[in-house]
């Protein structure tokens, strides 16, 4: 295994050493005073958000069994630099955020250095563009989450859309994420509109349905490049049939994109003419498998150096 | 929010809502914020210092002592005497993630942090070089200096470092010194190797390190070792290294000359480089031992296991 940064590898402790403000979050709470304490949290986590102070690394512990929903792209902003907004529970009684009413309802994050860890988000509206827009947002991290939808033709199209600012959001970064979809109007993790440093996929699992021949991981717009991306150990899962690129789309290729793409377990359909990523890309690849054949083991793509 | 304190700790531990906690520190804590910190204040958590160095010169040698620097905090190292790291045993971390990280800004070619006590470590920073040719990041005098969760990034094109570390001549002197899950991405062409080796080392490790350098001749990524100095019980694994060497790469670690007295294991490493036809890992002959490596030279093609080739 090849460099993972600290900060995806974190485990959840009961007691933490941190430097921050701490804030309570619990949508159950039915009292009239909302401080953010534990004993009189805030309801919603832009209410919390709201006490953070920016620079100060706060932490918003958001308590088990938490839900709240979104329906517009303003009630819930991500925009006090350095918060951590933290999860409490396990499997379904992570705190869930729904997205409803428009497709064009969104967290906007637009602030450096903000952590989503350990919650649930769903989409119950028809092809929601993008669960988070990035404008100025470097080392926006996602871990430990699920995404996932509310029912039948209720999908995020992306997860991460950046805007078209060059490295706004450098370090994006997801780690232990799940996203399983078969919609098809799903489309990457990351919509990426501008260059970007720092793409990190770790141990995620993704599995969508087919949308064209969109790769899983991200889409990269025309022009833009991306440096020092570090995909690994990821499952993904696409059943495009024919010219699959399953991790990253480059619209057009340089090789100023850096990286490496490693131990990563890939599915397609496409029994003659899957790649990894677009050709071309310049990213270092190891020990990628890849299988478009039910019940035969994933074999090694690209093919071996000499 | 009020935050209780407990400024003798709780030896034999607390019982917090039901859950017991022990306090495992058995040293001194010191807090460093250039933002609130100031230069009288006694390191407290509610009264940090301003600099690394104030909070260093708070500490006990051999006591176990732990800095911890806030989130935001900045400061310049301009010269080799700013921070030196002189008392054995100080761990010194860093809180906050991304930009966020305490940054540490080398604004001199001989700007560098000396560390000359032993079992110094340094975790969780950004270090800056500012200035053309920032010689080290580190000087290490001392055994095990570890260095842990480090980005190493640069202020600027030709703003860059030469080396992360650099040891003296004096043989075993820097033994043990270790850089875990760092990050040094360096285009510049000056750059070296995250150590320069000039002295007998014992147990050098470079674990699980992000490295992409531009190229300097054909000089290795992560070690050079000078002429008649020896190695042992090295261990490089787990890194990602590029450099785009087109011809004579040694991609890992070179020795100007080898013996059979170097030891140790070259395990799990990802790299890459432009060469062809004759790349290697490690300087042959070595006698340090191969086991699952990956290289790969071309554009679009998966890393390679066979170098060195397998035994059988």
């Amino acid at each position: 295994m090849s460099y993972t940064p600290r900060a995806l590898l974190e485990d959840a402790h009961l007691f933490e050493v941190f430097d921050g403000d701490e804030f309570w979050v619990d949508s159950g709470y039915g009292g009239t005073v909302q401080r953010g304490s534990f004993t009189n949290p805030m309801t919603t986590i832009d209410g919390a958000i709201n006490l953070c102070t920016a620079g100060n690394n706060d932490v918003i512990r958001v308590k088990a069994g938490h839900a709240e929903t979104l329906s517009n792209a303003t009630s819930l902003n991500a925009d006090i630099a350095d918060v951590s907004i933290i999860g409490l529970g396990h499997g379904e009684t992570r705190p869930k955020v729904t997205l409803d009413t428009a497709n064009t309802a969104t967290i906007p994050v637009t602030a450096a250095n903000i952590m989503f860890k350990n919650m649930i988000f769903s989409a119950n509206f028809a092809d929601i563009a993008a669960l988070f827009s990035l404008t100025t947002a470097k080392h926006f991290y996602l871990v430990d989450c699920k995404f996932t939808a509310t029912a039948t033709n209720m999908n995020f199209v992306d997860i991460c859309d950046t805007n078209t600012t060059a490295n706004a959001a450098d370090g994006l970064s997801f780690a232990r994420c799940e996203w399983i979809d078969s919609d098809t109007g799903t489309a990457s993790l990351a919509d990426v509109d501008a260059d970007l440093d720092g793409l990190t996929v770790l141990d995620c699992y993704i599995d969508l349905g087919v949308n064209g021949v969109l790769s899983a991981v991200a889409e990269v717009i025309a022009g833009s490049d991306t440096t020092n991306i570090n995909i690994q150990r990821n499952f993904i899962s696409r059943l495009v049939t024919a010219a699959a690129v399953q991790v990253i789309t480059w619209a057009d290729t340089t090789t100023t994109n850096t990286g490496l793409c490693a131990d990563n377990a890939l599915r397609t359909l496409d029994v003659a003419g899957e790649l990894v990523m677009t050709a071309g890309s310049n990213v270092s690849f190891y020990r990628n498998k890849s299988s478009s054949v039910a019940g035969a083991q994933g074999y090694l793509l690209p093919a071996t150096d000499s | 929010m009020s935050i209780s304190s407990y400024p003798s700790g709780f030896r034999g531990g607390a019982l917090i809502k039901g859950v017991p906690v022990h306090d495992a520190i058995d040293g001194n804590i010191f807090w460093v914020d250039s933002v609130a910190g100031g230069a009288g204040n006694p390191g407290s958590y509610l009264r940090p210092v301003a600099t690394i160095e104030q909070a260093v010169n708070l500490s006990t040698g051999s006591n176990h002592d732990r800095i911890f620097v806030k989130a935001g905090h900045a400061e310049t190292i301009a010269n080799a005497t700013d921070l030196v790291a002189d008392k054995a045993g100080i761990t010194i971390t860093g809180m906050g993630r991304g930009t966020s990280r305490p940054t540490l800004t080398f604004s001199a070619a001989a700007s560098s942090i000396v560390v000359s006590a032993a079992d110094v470590t340094f975790e969780n920073f950004i270090m800056t070089a500012n200035f053309a040719d920032v010689a080290e990041a580190f000087t290490p005098t001392a055994k095990r200096l570890t260095v842990r969760d480090v980005v190493f990034n640069n202020g600027g094109t030709n703003l860059n470092w030469v080396e992360l570390a650099d040891t003296s001549t004096t043989d075993n002197e820097a033994d043990g010194l270790t850089f875990e899950r760092c990050h040094l991405f360096e285009i510049d062409t000056a750059a070296t190797s995250v150590v320069n080796v000039d002295a007998d080392i014992d147990q050098l490790t470079i674990k699980d390190c992000y490295v992409d350098l531009g190229v300097n001749g054909v000089l290795s990524s992560l070690v050079e070792v000078a002429a008649g100095k020896d190695t042992t019980r090295i261990q490089l694994e787990g890194n990602y290294m590029s450099r785009l060497v087109a011809a004579s790469a040694v991609q890992i670690i070179t020795w100007a000359d080898t013996t059979t007295t170097n030891t140790g294991i070259i395990r799990n490493n990802d790299s890459r480089s432009l060469d062809v036809a004759g790349e290697l890992l490690a300087t042959a002959g070595s006698n340090v031992h191969f086991v699952e490596n990956y290289t790969t030279s071309a554009i679009d093609k998966s890393g390679y296991a066979s170098l060195p080739a397998v035994d059988s």
